[in-house]
């Protein structure tokens, strides 16, 4: 043993030690120790004191020492951190069943030249995981688009596409890659062929389109199709990526609104013409010329709001006595209230043989003639008789009505009288009449709500109580027709831009 | 000379660069770093621990075996697990592969040491959502999810210690009741 020791030791770290059959170490070198950075005093110790690394597998060394087994090595132990040392622990037999030589072969060099070497290889395992993971989460990206994705080289061949575009053109993604469109068998390809590709891999930037394409089970598709150039690694253009958008549910959408459009517009003109024969029948309804009646001179301004309007009046000659005049508002416009004025003009015609110098009994058979008839249609109105006998008078009632403004001929403008309900609304109401006297030179305006209720820009109205009997106090002038201009001109000034929202009728009585 | 009343070998299993390595370090040194080295060979760090076992203070070695982590285990040697009272089976919470071959480090480590103690530490637990527990995982990766009951895993973080030395203590006192 001592001259195995002795050629062994002899070269540059190699250790060599006899383990007994107890598996203890005798007569520990110093310099192993210190090679081992262990105490001195594990000069003497077990195998596993000196070298814990061979815990669990006494079994194999005994097997050495029994001569059962040739050779036991364990490579790159490596001492960290009490020495930054690798060595392989080899265990040979020596005197069958008495005992093993141990030999410790330091491999620190190899052992670290290895290290770099696997590091290296584990570095460029990481960066080639990192890659591969960056390329299945853009894959994933890609994949998780509704809308198909597909990208070429600047030869036209596909270089990748998503599920979407495989699943629209019917094939495998691998199957795709590496084709051009002509390789490609499904019918639109060609519809997604552009001519100018050559020209937006030249210039580069984008291009969309919409375009009808046949999908692999030969469906017409609408599709919008935007494609741009992308860059090679070098600057040079690299190929294109196109994106396509299915917009076929949206033209189906589109075409049918454009159906219901022009069916709408057809329904439209029907009910245009409609207004229009109702605003026949509504003008047949309203005489806008006034009678000649002896003793006054009588004006008339009619601006309905839309093609047909919600008011309504009549002024009838009595004779010698003077005239009677019905005016009235209803709630509502258009075709509807046309149909709701020719009824109340046949009640009105009605009324009028009974009633025609009983304005209050005119209202009260109105108001129950109207009561219940069409729900949530009212109307105000007022009812009057123009007395020109030899003491001239007003007499009329009103069923929430603007009250009459008398114009006096000194210039200043007065209400008249007071209101009952609206018309229509509960049976057998009553309204009140109304007298007030009238002489030469007085003028008389009925109105109806379009004239106080006009808004301005600040968003008041002219109001009921002053400024309406200035505005007829200014609007004062030597006719009854002027004066009718000027108070319509003064409305519209007062107007401004803001547009009428409701009809007007203004009826003038300017009295001899 | 050790005076310890236990010595268990505990090896290190799991996939390359899940921070095995790293683990011990912290367990053992109260230490990391970023600095990513591949483990060569076999490196035994030693381990004193004190337990408190009815009243009494016990102290137990614990051999860590460190070994490389390989993309195949044909390339671990059986040697290294021979004699192993128990392994901790080390993955990275980042990286679904590694959870994936949890299973497979079991049956390996299993294969040599039958009916050997295992934890499994679920590690770089800092690197994701905090919501979960290791149950959670377990049932998402293994394909035997009972194999491995709740009281074996661990969310680690070799990066921040935490459950670390929970970890490690837990195993040793099992393993020291399993002796007595």
């Amino acid at each position: 043993m001592s001259a195995v020791n002795e050629v062994i030791s002899s070269r540059f770290g190699i250790y060599s030690l006899v383990l007994g059959k107890n598996l203890t170490f005798q007569n520990v070198p110093v310099d192993l120790l210190d090679y081992l950075g262990v105490e001195s005093s594990m000069a003497r110790s077990e195998i596993s004191e000196l070298f814990p690394e061979v815990v669990g597998l006494e079994p194999d060394i005994m097997e050495i020492i029994s001569g059962l087994l040739e050779k036991f090595l364990l490579g790159y132990v490596n001492r960290i951190p009490e020495r930054e040392i690798f060595f392989n622990l080899h265990v040979y037999p020596y005197e069958i069943n008495k005992n093993a030589i141990v030999v410790i072969e330091d491999v620190t060099e190899s052992g670290m030249s290895l290290r770099h070497v696997q590091q290296r290889r584990n570095e460029l395992f990481l960066a080639n995981m990192e890659l591969l993971h960056r390329d299945e989460f853009i894959s994933t990206l890609l994949n998780t688009m509704t809308n198909p994705v597909f990208y070429k080289d600047e030869r036209g061949r596909y270089l990748g596409c998503n599920t979407a575009f495989a699943a629209f053109v019917g094939m495998e993604q691998h199957e795709i890659i590496g084709k051009t469109d002509h390789d490609m068998m499904f019918p639109g390809i060609v519809s997604l062929h552009r001519e100018d590709d050559k020209d937006l891999l030249v210039s580069g930037g984008e291009r969309h389109y919409e375009s009808v394409v046949k999908n692999c089970r030969g469906e017409e598709r609408y599709v919008i199709v935007s494609r741009a150039a992308f860059p090679a690694v070098g600057g040079s253009t690299g190929g294109i990526v196109g994106v396509m958008a299915d917009i076929t549910e949206r033209k189906e959408m589109e075409d049918r609104l454009a159906k219901s459009e022009e069916s709408l517009r057809d329904r439209n003109a029907v009910m245009e013409n409609d207004l229009r024969l109702a605003r026949k029948t509504l003008s047949a309804l309203i005489d806008e010329t006034p009678p000649d009646i002896p003793g006054c001179s009588i004006a008339v301004r009619y601006q309905p709001l839309e093609e047909v309007g919600g008011d309504y009046f009549s002024i009838v000659p009595l004779g010698e006595m003077g005239a009677a005049v019905f005016l009235c508002d209803i709630t509502g416009h258009g075709v509807t209230a046309a149909l709701f004025l020719s009824l109340i003009k046949y009640f009105s015609e009605r009324i009028f043989f009974t009633c025609s110098n009983d304005p209050g009994g005119y209202l009260f058979r109105m108001n129950n003639e109207l009561h219940g008839y069409i729900a949530s249609y009212f109307i105000t109105g007022l009812y009057g008789v123009l007395d020109l006998g030899t003491i001239k008078k007003f007499r009329f009632s009103a069923g929430a009505h603007p009250l009459p403004v008398i114009l006096r001929k000194n210039g200043k403008a007065e209400f008249a009288g007071e209101s009952g309900i609206v018309i229509g609304f509960v049976a057998n109401a009553t309204y009140p009449e109304n007298e007030v006297r009238i002489f030469s030179g007085d003028m008389v305006f009925l109105y109806t709500d379009g004239i106080p209720e006009t808004r301005n820009k600040q968003d008041r109205i002219v109001g009921f109580e002053e400024e309406l009997l200035s505005l007829f106090e200014r609007g004062r002038r030597s006719t009854i027709e002027d004066t009718l201009d000027a108070v319509m001109k003064s409305l519209g000034e007062y107007r401004g831009d803001v547009p009428y929202d409701d009809d007007i009728i203004l009826l003038g009585f300017e009295i001899y | 000379m050790s005076t310890a009343a236990y010595k268990f070998k505990i090896v290190m299993l799991g996939d390359f660069a899940v921070g095995k390595t790293s683990l011990v370090k912290r367990f053992v040194y109260d230490a990391f770093d970023d600095m990513y080295l591949t483990t060569l060979g076999v490196k035994v760090t030693k381990k004193e621990i004190h337990i408190e076992d009815n009243g009494n203070r016990v102290e137990v070695m614990l051999l860590l075996w460190d070994i490389g982590g390989h993309g195949r285990f044909s390339e671990i040697s059986m040697n290294y697990l021979k004699g192993a009272g128990g392994a901790i089976i080390v993955s990275d919470l980042s990286n679904a592969d590694t959870m994936k071959h949890i299973q497979d480090h079991i049956s390996l480590f299993h294969e040599i040491n039958p009916g050997g103690k295992f934890f499994v530490a679920l590690n770089k637990a800092d690197l994701v959502d905090a919501g979960k527990s290791g149950s959670d995982y377990i049932k998402k990766y293994l394909d035997h999810p009972a194999s491995c009951p709740d009281d074996v895993v661990f969310l680690t973080s070799a990066k921040t210690g935490n459950n670390v030395e929970t970890l490690f203590h837990t195993m040793a006192v099992q393993m020291m009741r399993e002796k007595q």
